[in-house]
């Protein structure tokens, strides 16, 4: 099968939507089917992957609570549609539509079968609102829509009416259970990780950074790993002197260095404020066996599925105390380890990837049998 | 002053016309979609009552589970075979209650490579299969109908050879997934 996959945010730069269209895009082709990508990149001459079109360059634009980098202009529609007559997709799959940037485009140039998939999940969008009759038209084009998560389902029901299938989030779950911990981590004295955005205080290294004042006191030698994009400069600097060392800001890390993170880490710790549709990191700590102490959204409790503990969110007294019994208890650390690792296998990117792929089949038994009636007419 | 109320009229009338224009292919391609998405879920019915019809007639002949249940379960699935349109929702929901009963009366699957096994897991498929058909095929109808009942969409509807938007397709094919090896899920 061909399949044409669209992500609408900057390939060069980490996030969750690029991480699934990569993850599946590999996936596809690994299950024997030709893939191809279109993804703006930051930077114009960024070495791309073999299956990725640039689709030019983008502008950062404030989009739900958060600076997304988005492709939207003239020279990015013309190359959708290039990319779209080259391609000959049997299935057109876009990811977050509604983003201004290429899936849009990508749509609005559409001919054949296309599935879309929806990511975020805020409760009331004003602007989705305000401009749904405008992309009403588009929306007809789509045959299947899928959403990641609960929240992100509610979303799309609650906006846009009618029905939304819910195929999950994947995660390479080898690969983050084979990887080798980072050099000297955990290390004797035990170690609690971060991984996220650090300037994005919706992320919570504010609360963690606070919670960790009184465990660094009660566990001589625990030492805090924090890997995520931002200012590591600003944050060091802010760092309160007795414990600061204590600290390690990795800054931002690659993908096999992520794997690595998860295993270098005795707990791993998910202190967002809100904001959250999924918590597709706390799968990835799950697959590669970390305990996982998160903040009680709804999003986190349906990922963990009963294998991590839940603390209220922006509670940094909570959040302390709860690191503090898995530290102390390393049975409780094993068990909550097992557990995650039975909840990820569903979410294996093999099994999420054959659930896509029926959607795929159905669209796609669509067009042939609609060709089969046209010639026949 | 003429040259400005025709100049004012050729514009309205322009732009009057590419709405229609635009209009008329939205009406086309969701009319397209209605009716490949019917294909889709035709073509799933079928390999549904297909399969149903063999792994029946599998417990009919080696007794296993309940042949009652078993024969029934055939019946509705020729039932289903043979229907007309109009009798097609109603058979096939028939089929759905039938197949949930004889599995249950065949207890748990198996995973092994045994032919019953590779029936069922033949019947769980193609039941996956048919709910998302369904879901897919009443999305394009109600994308259509919504159009429809637009004021312009409407006078074209009534003024051009459009044929009916068709109707939506309902029957409980939720149960079924309990003997699924899928898990796509989510409906309404």
């Amino acid at each position: 099968m061909r399949v044409g996959l669209v992500c609408p945010y900057t390939w060069d730069v980490p996030g969750g939507v690029q991480a699934h269209v990569r993850e599946l895009a590999l996936t596809l082709q690994t299950l024997g089917h030709e893939v191809s990508v279109l993804a703006p990149a930051a930077d114009p001459d960024a070495e791309l992957p073999p299956y990725v079109v640039n689709a030019g360059r983008t502008v950062p634009i404030r989009y739900n609570g958060s600076v997304a980098r988005l492709a939207f202009g003239p020279r990015s529609a013309k190359r959708a549609r290039r990319w779209l007559a080259d391609g000959e997709f049997d299935v057109l799959h876009l990811h977050e539509p509604f983003a201004p940037s290429v899936s849009l485009l990508a749509l609005w140039a559409a001919r054949g079968p296309v599935v879309a998939t929806f990511h975020a999940s805020v409760v009331r969008s004003r602007a989705l609102e305000t401009l749904e009759p405008a992309l009403r038209p588009a929306l007809e084009k789509v045959h299947a829509r899928i959403a990641v998560s609960p929240a992100a389902r509610t979303y799309v029901v609650t906006h846009l009416g009618g029905s939304c299938l819910l195929v999950p989030n994947g995660v390479d779950v080898a690969r983050f259970a084979s990887a080798e911990p980072l050099p000297g981590w955990p290390g004797p004295d035990g170690a609690v990780g971060f991984l996220g955005r650090i300037d994005e205080p919706r992320k919570g290294l504010p609360v963690l950074l606070e919670a960790f004042g009184p465990l660094a006191a009660a566990h001589p030698g625990l030492r805090l790993l924090v890997a995520g994009p931002g200012d590591v400069e600003e944050v060091r600097e802010d760092l309160p002197g007795p414990w600061a060392h204590r600290v390690e800001l990795l800054g931002l890390v690659s993908e096999q260095d992520k794997a690595r993170f998860f295993r270098s880490v005795d707990a791993y710790c998910a202190p967002n404020t809100g904001g959250e549709s999924f918590g597709i990191v706390l799968l990835e700590a799950m697959a590669a066996g970390a305990p996982v102490v998160a903040s009680d959204l709804d999003a986190f409790r349906v990922t963990l599925d009963g294998a991590g503990e839940l603390v209220p969110a922006d509670d940094p007294d909570a959040l302390a105390g709860a690191l503090d019994s898995l530290l102390n208890d390393p049975a409780r650390r094993a068990g909550l380890s097992t557990a995650g690792r039975d909840v990820v296998r569903r979410y294996d990117w093999p099994v999420v990837t054959r659930q896509i792929l029926e959607v795929y089949e159905t669209v796609a038994g669509e067009k042939v049998s609609a060709d089969r009636s046209g010639a026949g007419r | 002053m003429p040259l400005t109320l025709a100049i004012t009229l050729v514009t309205v009338t322009l732009i009057l016309g590419v709405y229609l224009v635009w209009t008329e292919g939205r009406l086309e391609r969701l009319a397209t979609r209605v009716q490949g998405s019917w294909s889709a879920l035709d073509a799933q019915l079928v390999r549904r009552s297909a399969a149903a019809g063999e792994l029946a007639a599998y417990c009919r002949r080696h007794a296993c589970g309940d042949v009652d249940l078993a024969e029934a379960m055939e019946d509705a699935a020729v039932d289903a075979q043979s229907a007309g349109q109009s009798e097609r929702e109603y058979a096939e929901n028939e089929l759905s209650k039938a197949i949930r009963a004889a599995l249950v009366a065949l207890g748990p699957a198996g995973v092994g490579e045994s032919k019953p096994d590779r029936l069922r897991a033949e019947l769980a498929t193609s039941a996956t299969r048919v709910g998302l058909a369904r879901q897919i095929y009443n999305d394009a109808v109600r994308d259509l109908r919504g159009l429809r009942r637009r004021r312009i969409a409407g006078l074209l509807v009534r003024r051009g050879r459009h044929v009916s938007p068709g109707d939506f397709f309902e029957i409980d094919d939720t149960a079924l997934s309990l003997a699924a090896t899928s898990a796509v899920g989510g409906q309404d």
